[in-house]
């Protein structure tokens, strides 16, 4: 694995440490994984694409309804919270979270992390 | 199988599919997630089947040959004027005239919406089933010919 991959793992692996975050993800906007910690029975690759579609739509919903800037998506269900965000150009950042999350502090974790893994991408493309 | 009779009418019905797919796919917020899905669930299905000749190399310039050769065998469309060059790592592409796509891009550029290149997303979904290995894609140049560059992504 190179460098680049690494370090994105270290930030996923520190962004799921957070308390109330049960897992993460950075992926791609077209839909392709490239790191995470879900767990075992959950399809990182559908969890991907997934992701990738919310923020699609959610970022074409805002620009229709003239809302502005795109910000985040929450998904809110009976056991938990899936927030999704942008990470630069490339990449997006995906968290699953807990039913009673803090989410102020999920949030402010998500987003240093998505602007440590917008970083290690600008870095990378020189 | 009722077809269409001329060769002309079977362009129009592709032209038609590919070019509401393709506003279908912006309409939805993200195109590239959708072209890229399409060319996978595509390719997963059809290419050991109707591409038995079809032997990747390691070698990404390599492999995108094997695959537009097979293509061009098999039957789909002539790609006697795509040509690459390059290495394992970075694929160049020019692709001419004969491209089955070329209407609808020429369509959409006139119209000033982005062209989303089929063939790269093919070539690029391609290389990542059967090399294991992501790769980014750009349109360097629209026009006669096209060209393309895929790169291995720095993603890792």
């Amino acid at each position: 694995m190179t460098d680049v991959w690494v370090r994105l793992e270290e930030t996923i692996d520190e962004l799921s440490q957070v308390t109330d975050i049960k897992s993460a993800a950075v992926v791609r906007r077209d839909g392709l994984v490239v790191t995470h910690t879900l767990p075992d029975g959950v399809d990182p690759k559908m969890v991907a694409a997934m992701t990738a579609a919310i923020v699609g739509t959610s970022e074409m919903a805002t620009i229709q309804l003239a809302q502005g800037r795109f910000v985040r998506a929450i998904i809110e269900s009976d056991e938990g919270k899936l927030l999704s965000l942008g990470a630069g150009e490339e990449a997006l950042l995906v968290a699953l979270v807990y039913d009673d999350a803090n989410l102020g502090l999920v949030l402010l974790a998500m987003e240093r992390a998505a602007k440590q893994v917008e970083k290690i991408l600008r870095d990378s493309a020189g | 199988m009722p077809m269409p009779t001329t060769k002309e009418g079977l362009q129009r019905l592709l032209d038609f599919f590919i070019y509401g797919m393709l506003r279908a796919a912006e309409s939805l917020g993200n195109a590239p997630l959708f072209l890229r899905s399409v060319e996978e669930e595509g390719l997963r299905k059809f290419l050991l089947i109707d591409m038995p000749k079809f032997k990747a190399s390691a070698n990404a310039k390599e492999a995108c040959e094997a695959y537009t050769k097979s293509i061009d065998e098999g039957g789909l469309f002539a790609t006697t004027d795509t040509t690459f060059s390059g290495d394992e790592d970075t694929v160049h592409a020019e692709i001419g005239d004969l491209c089955p796509y070329r209407r609808v891009c020429t369509m959409r550029h006139d119209e000033r919406h982005p062209v989303h290149c089929i063939r790269a997303f093919a070539l690029a979904e391609m290389l990542r089933i059967r090399l294991d290995a992501d790769f980014d894609w750009k349109l360097d140049r629209f026009g006669r010919p096209c060209r393309v560059t895929l790169s291995r992504t720095h993603w890792g």
